[in-house]
């Protein structure tokens, strides 16, 4: 396996580690989230949550007008962090899915940064589990299985919309 | 102007339920009725037998009327009970009551012993129920009509009741007069042309009776010879049946609906079609509605939830008829728009029959529901979203994979993946 600069090769890759590589602040537990977004987000046995970021605020300033994404949450899944990335964004129209996949572009162009090669591995990780990138709504859910919008959505690698994201 | 019906033969306000438990592959049902309600489910987990159930609830009297007037007459006491119902749901089905079944009718008890029982009235009660049944293309080999007697015992009363119907309307309504789609005074222009388009591709359906036998041919523009039957596609011959009977229910003329009939059962209408065509039939459907018929739908295609599940979105978002008419792609006719508002006034239910389970009451359709059983609409969009499930890790997989592993002059892919120097 090729490594790139700033890598590391071992499987211990701490989330905080990975966070202070690419210049996010890390919260405790689901701390960076709103209490609102952290109610829908549920944890499978073995998963403990590490830690968490607001990549929304955190790059608010900087990219006012950019389709940001919401969180990240570190999560130790079978000893090893991962990096789980959760958009809270409205599913109630077929419009919000365009705008979904903008979104997850502008996260998956951040992750593909020299700062933040720590984080892609931890993504990597996560996808081993399963969907690193995930859609959370607690509105009404207008996209159905089967419909182009869907289709779009599992094209790029986002999860469906849900009411209840399930990590990992 | 349409005759308008009698108060006391108006719908009561309240809806109308039937719980079934223990008849057969019914394990346990209650059903409260919309203006439409459809039920999904696999194969053999009773909706069949429910909606017999109901049609024999509603018409017990106007069934053995029938089965009388045709010279079948069963016995009384437990031999009797078998009797009748192997004439009624089909030969062998005599089993399917047991000590433990219990079936109500919007709260009265019923048992299939007295319902198997005819009742001397004076004036017996006509017919309510019309029932459209799945087996609907045996009521016309050949394209040529069959009465009751036509059939054997132990052949479905419903299949044997409805060819008769459809006889008597060809012989009788329509006597001697060739054409029957495109029919003046049949079904407005609305419900015509998405049914030309989409059934017909141009071709008549006509009444040949050359031979000495009334036969249903379609006449295909350009050429002499007829198109007989077993030559039409699988969709025709499923939905020409199926058009006959909505022409019994849409007489011609101002009037709204035929006779007594209140309710209609069609089982699965979308037997050999095309969804375009579907959508079509779907009209039919409401202008059923529209006509203040209660509908209720067995069926395994996704497009009848679909309709079901926007006009729900609409009536929830104050949708307004020219929605209803963009869903369904119709130009701005009085006949349309009238057909759009009426949609948007109707209640709607849906209900999930899953194997030895409770039928489940899945009418919010909502693909975000936690039970599968209401997110994947009762199995239909089920593989939809599988495909969706394994498609998304597949791309996520591959993409990790050639993080992992880039090699010398690679491009960098969407996360970002750089090959090093």
């Amino acid at each position: 396996m090729r490594l790139e600069r700033g890598m590391s090769n071992s499987t211990g890759t701490s989330f905080s580690a990975a966070c202070a590589g690419a210049g996010l602040t890390a919260n405790a537990g689901l701390g960076a989230m709103r209490r609102s977004d952290a109610a829908g987000v549920a944890f499978g046995v073995g998963a403990a949550r590490v830690g968490s970021v607001d990549v929304d605020a955190h790059f608010l300033s900087a990219e006012p007008n950019s389709n940001r994404w919401d969180y990240l949450i570190g999560v130790k899944v079978g000893g090893t962090d991962a990096a789980f990335w959760i958009e809270s964004h409205p599913a109630s129209s077929t419009s919000d899915a365009k705008v979904m996949l903008k979104k997850l572009n502008w996260l998956k162009q951040k992750i593909g940064t020299a700062g933040w090669a720590q984080l892609k591995q931890l993504t990597i990780k996560a996808q081993s589990h399963g969907h690193a990138f995930r859609w959370f709504t607690t509105g009404s859910i207008r996209i159905r299985p089967g419909s182009p919008e869907a289709l779009l959505i599992s094209g790029a690698g986002l999860d469906q919309p849900r009411k209840r994201v399930q990590i990992p | 102007m349409k005759k308008k019906l009698p108060s006391a033969e108006k719908k009561s306000s309240a809806s109308p339920w039937l719980s079934v438990s223990k008849l057969g592959p019914v394990h346990d049902a209650k059903i409260a009725f919309g203006d439409l309600t459809v039920i999904v489910g696999p194969q053999a987990t009773g909706k069949s037998v429910l909606l017999e159930t109901l049609k024999l609830v509603i018409d017990r009297d106007h069934v053995h009327q029938t089965f009388a007037h045709h010279n079948t007459i069963f016995t009384t006491g437990s031999d009797g009970v078998t009797a009748f119902l192997g004439g009624y749901f089909g030969k062998g089905m005599g089993a399917l009551n047991t000590l433990d079944t219990k079936i109500e009718w919007s709260g009265k008890p019923k048992r299939m012993a007295e319902l198997s029982k005819p009742i001397k009235r004076k004036n017996p009660p006509a017919e309510r129920v019309f029932y459209i049944p799945a087996q609907r293309v045996v009521s016309l080999p050949k394209g040529v009509t069959q009465n009751f007697s036509n059939f054997d015992y132990g052949d479905p009363y419903v299949l044997r009741h409805f060819s008769d119907t459809v006889h008597n309307l060809l012989q009788n309504e329509f006597g001697t007069k060739a054409e029957l789609f495109p029919r003046v005074g049949r079904l407005n222009d609305t419900l015509r042309k998405p049914i030309a388009d989409h059934f017909f591709g141009g071709a008549k359906l006509e009444i040949d009776a050359r031979e000495f036998t009334k036969r249903l041919i379609l006449k295909i523009p350009g050429s002499d010879e007829p198109l007989p039957f077993l030559a039409w596609s699988a969709g025709q011959r499923e939905f020409i049946p199926l058009l006959l009977g909505l022409y019994w229910l849409c007489p011609a003329g101002a009037t709204q609906r035929r006779e007594s009939l209140e309710w209609v059962v069609i089982e699965e209408p979308e037997m050999g079609l095309h969804p375009l065509a579907i959508s079509s039939l779907l009209l039919l459907v409401l202008e059923l509605m529209r006509r203040d018929y209660r509908v209720v739908i067995s069926t395994h295609s996704p497009v009848v939830l679909e309709m079901v599940w926007a006009l729900k979105q609409l009536q929830d978002l104050n949708g307004g008829e020219i929605d209803v008419r963009n869903l369904f792609g119709l130009r701005a006719t009085t006949d349309a728009k009238a057909l759009a508002a009426a949609a948007l006034k109707k209640q709607y239910a849906v209900y999930f029959f899953d194997r030895g389970k409770p039928a489940r009451d899945i009418s919010s359709l909502d693909p975000g529901a936690t039970a599968e059983a209401e997110s994947e609409w009762g199995g239909l969009t089920g593989f939809a979203s599988r495909a969706g499930d394994v498609i998304s890790r597949a791309v996520n997989r591959n993409e990790s994979s050639m993080m992992n592993s880039v090699p010398e002059n690679e491009t960098p892919n969407a996360l970002g993946a750089r090959y090093v120097e």
